[in-house]
């Protein structure tokens, strides 16, 4: 969420001058969400570790290369969304590829995530309906929920346009929401 | 009733002491960089220098070098083969300074010469008869005419 980032922006200061309790702080604010995005694309526990492992390594030695401080969310999920490419190109497991991502519709002009609200008899159905989404749908539904990132900042981390995420999020979320329904 | 960011989290929440040592580890490793003792930006600035400049092209910078080195051993191998001549300007012995010498004084005796000829080319132009021959030439007077009888 964009609120989080701005009030990340002294420590990310503190960082850059080397403070190794601003560094902890960061990571205390990002390890769970960073873990379940590359959990939930991976589906492997030590190799999602890995992947949170190699992004922290990495935040802390390029840290040079990011352009604004307000942007330390998405600049983070943009090196572990690398990580995440870099796992499926090693192991050649990649995902299912999306048979709806080149449909061609009208995407939800006003992308809420708070807007979405799980009953408890849902959960179970809400997490399985997620992973029988593809790789880019998931993706992208996963930024969006859990950091509430905007279109544009998904665009930057997963590296496709603006609008291909827009499609994405619409189709992601309308197929979330049949296999919700159709839930007894 | 819950968002999907607490559900999502909240299904991965196990894994935080393992995300704990993982953080722990990062920061104890020294991956962290420590608050500098003094402000020194000298290797701030080589760091930078080497990952912005050198890194990125290291193929053609190393090309470049073996380039560089390649002349060098050319260049030094090459002048071992051509002789000093500070070597055979200490060799000279007196005889063939002596005849340096005449060498010298001959040339100076030609160049007098050619200044004198050129200073008769500068000079208005005469009937042959009025010209001055060189030394050593022989002189044949022309003959008076003779009466013939035929």
């Amino acid at each position: 969420m964009a609120a989080v980032d701005v009030d990340l922006e002294p420590l990310v200061r503190e960082a850059r001058a080397g403070e190794a309790r601003a560094w902890d702080l960061i990571f205390r604010r990002y390890q769970l969400p960073l873990y379940a995005y590359a959990r939930e694309l991976v589906h492997d526990d030590q190799a999602s570790l890995d992947i949170v492992q190699e992004t922290f390594i990495n935040a802390v030695r390029h840290l040079d290369s990011l352009r604004d401080d307000g942007k330390l969310g998405s600049w983070l999920f943009g090196i572990a969304h690398q990580k995440v490419l870099q796992h499926w190109r090693k192991t050649s497991r990649r995902p299912r590829e999306d048979a709806v991502e080149t449909l061609a519709e009208t995407p939800d002009a006003q992308p809420d995530p708070v807007g979405w609200l799980i009953r408890r008899e849902d959960e179970e159905a809400f997490l399985a309906g997620l992973q029988q989404l593809g790789p880019e749908q998931r993706s992208a539904l996963l930024l969006h929920f859990i950091e509430g990132f905007s279109l544009e900042q998904i665009a930057e981390i997963t590296g496709v346009p603006s609008g291909t995420v827009k499609s994405r999020l619409h189709h992601a979320k309308r197929n979330l929401r049949r296999i919700l329904e159709a839930t007894p | 009733m819950k968002t999907p960011r607490e559900l999502i989290l909240e299904r991965h929440r196990a894994a935080a002491p393992r995300l704990d040592e993982i953080r722990a580890g990062v920061l104890a490793s020294g991956a962290a960089p420590q608050k500098p003792a003094c402000d020194d930006r000298a290797p701030h600035w080589i760091s930078v220098f080497w990952r912005e400049v050198v890194f990125p092209a290291r193929w053609a910078w190393s090309s470049m070098a073996a380039g560089w080195v390649m002349i060098l051993i050319l260049q030094g191998l090459s002048r071992v083969d051509i002789p000093a001549p500070a070597a055979s300007v200490a060799r000279t012995s007196p005889e063939v300074l002596a005849l340096l010498q005449e060498q010298r004084l001959l040339k100076l005796e030609l160049l007098d010469n050619v200044g004198a000829t050129s200073a008769h080319a500068d000079a208005p132009p005469q009937p042959r008869s009025g010209a001055v021959p060189p030394y050593g030439t022989v002189r044949v007077p022309r003959r008076a005419p003779t009466d013939c009888v035929v």
